[in-house]
């Protein structure tokens, strides 16, 4: 039976969903598990969180998902419950995010330098530049995240943070040069050593 | 910085670059250290962003959400409204059943054997029932007479046939409950 959901749209089995129908929420959740639990990750830096938070994203798609017109992508519809979600979740708790725990990022990254030097200075060049990302405040950090990592355009991340597009661009601009300063620095600050 | 070359620079960010920008942002870095710096830093960001890809969900993470979403089951009452409200339509359809067939087959009893009925229930000493059956009675009697008339005898509603009509309505009746209690039992299964 499941064979003939994953041929389905998203609004159709949000609808199945609806109605009552399991099976074609778990193809939906196999669908975005990975979506979802990439943009918590990066939000929160913690695997374990991560993985706690993202699975309750999972129960407020479920919960609201009467509410899902296809005016919207999914993937828009369930990386703005992602990020509304764990903006919530930081407000309650009151943590703010941690810096340094980076190993997921950098576990994500293509280890196909030709030599262990290269490989070095990639993943060197990697970790300062998930270091810089993680360093960046949310409504910076969010954007470019969503442009550059998970690909999504201006009017989705509009769709997104519910910001209007002139404001994502302004926001994407400045995050760039904050993360192009930090960049630059850090070479610097190294040449200098 | 210069401003404009910030402006290629963010344009490169977004892959909208063209081949005579391009070629103006490199003729222009190789006398301006400082934007050959920043483009190095840019496309360092570029290139990172990259290299990062979707960081696979843990193992369990789907088996730990359906959990949760088979013990919630939000939206199992919705089949328990609709199996309510088509609970609620039959019984409507049942009850009016029923209450037609008390009118037709009450009234016509009263109009047939009124006789009979109202000995039994003066014999009980039920004066007050039996004051009020009587102009029912003599109604119903009036209204199957005419019925009579009209139809030239079509339903010849005499007390024999008057029997047999109830038989007939009777074994409908128990059909459709048959028919009610297995389309009950087979949602059940569903």
């Amino acid at each position: 039976m499941k064979l003939c959901y994953t041929e389905k749209t998203d609004y159709d089995l949000a609808v199945m969903v609806a109605s009552g129908n399991h099976d074609a929420f778990n193809v939906l959740l196999e669908r975005y598990k990975n979506l979802v639990y990439s943009v918590v990750l990066r939000m929160i830096n913690d695997k374990e969180e991560a993985n706690d938070q993202a699975q309750e994203v999972f129960i407020k798609i479920y919960r609201h998902i009467e509410k899902y017109k296809p005016d919207y992508k999914f993937s828009t519809w369930v990386i703005r419950i992602a990020t509304n979600h764990v903006i919530d979740f930081r407000r309650r708790s009151k943590n703010q995010m941690e810096t340094g725990n980076l190993d997921d990022m950098e576990e994500t990254v293509a280890a196909t330098a030709p030599s262990p030097e290269d490989a070095y200075i990639a993943k060197e060049q990697t970790r300062m530049l998930t270091d810089a990302v993680e360093s960046l405040p949310d409504m910076y950090k969010l954007p470019i995240v969503l442009y550059h990592q998970q690909g999504l355009s201006y009017q989705e991340i509009s769709d997104v943070v519910g910001e209007p597009i002139s404001k994502v661009k302004n926001r994407l601009f400045r995050a760039r040069k904050i993360l192009k300063e930090n960049l630059v620095s850090i070479k610097r600050g190294e040449s200098y050593v | 910085m210069c401003d404009k070359n910030l402006d290629l620079m963010m344009k490169y960010m977004d892959g909208g670059l063209d081949d005579f920008e391009k070629m103006n942002l490199e003729k222009h870095m190789e006398v301006c250290e400082v934007c050959a710096e920043d483009f190095a830093a840019y496309s360092q960001i570029l290139q990172g962003f990259g290299e990062m890809e979707l960081t696979e969900a843990p193992e369990g993470f789907a088996e730990g959400v359906m959990a949760k979403v088979t013990e919630l089951d939000l939206y199992a009452p919705a089949k328990a409204k609709e199996s309510r409200k088509s609970k609620v339509i039959d019984g409507l359809i049942f009850t009016g059943f029923g209450l037609v067939a008390a009118v037709v087959f009450g009234g016509g009893a009263l109009a047939l054997f009124g006789g009979e009925i109202l000995g039994w229930v003066y014999g009980a000493g039920l004066y007050g029932i039996a004051s009020f059956l009587a102009p029912v009675a003599e109604a119903c009697a009036t209204v199957v007479g005419n019925i009579n008339n009209w139809s030239g005898n079509l339903f010849d509603l005499s007390r024999e046939t008057m029997i047999f009509y109830s038989a007939a309505f009777l074994a409908v009746f128990a059909a459709l409950v048959a028919l009610q209690v297995h389309m009950s039992r087979r949602g059940a299964r569903e």
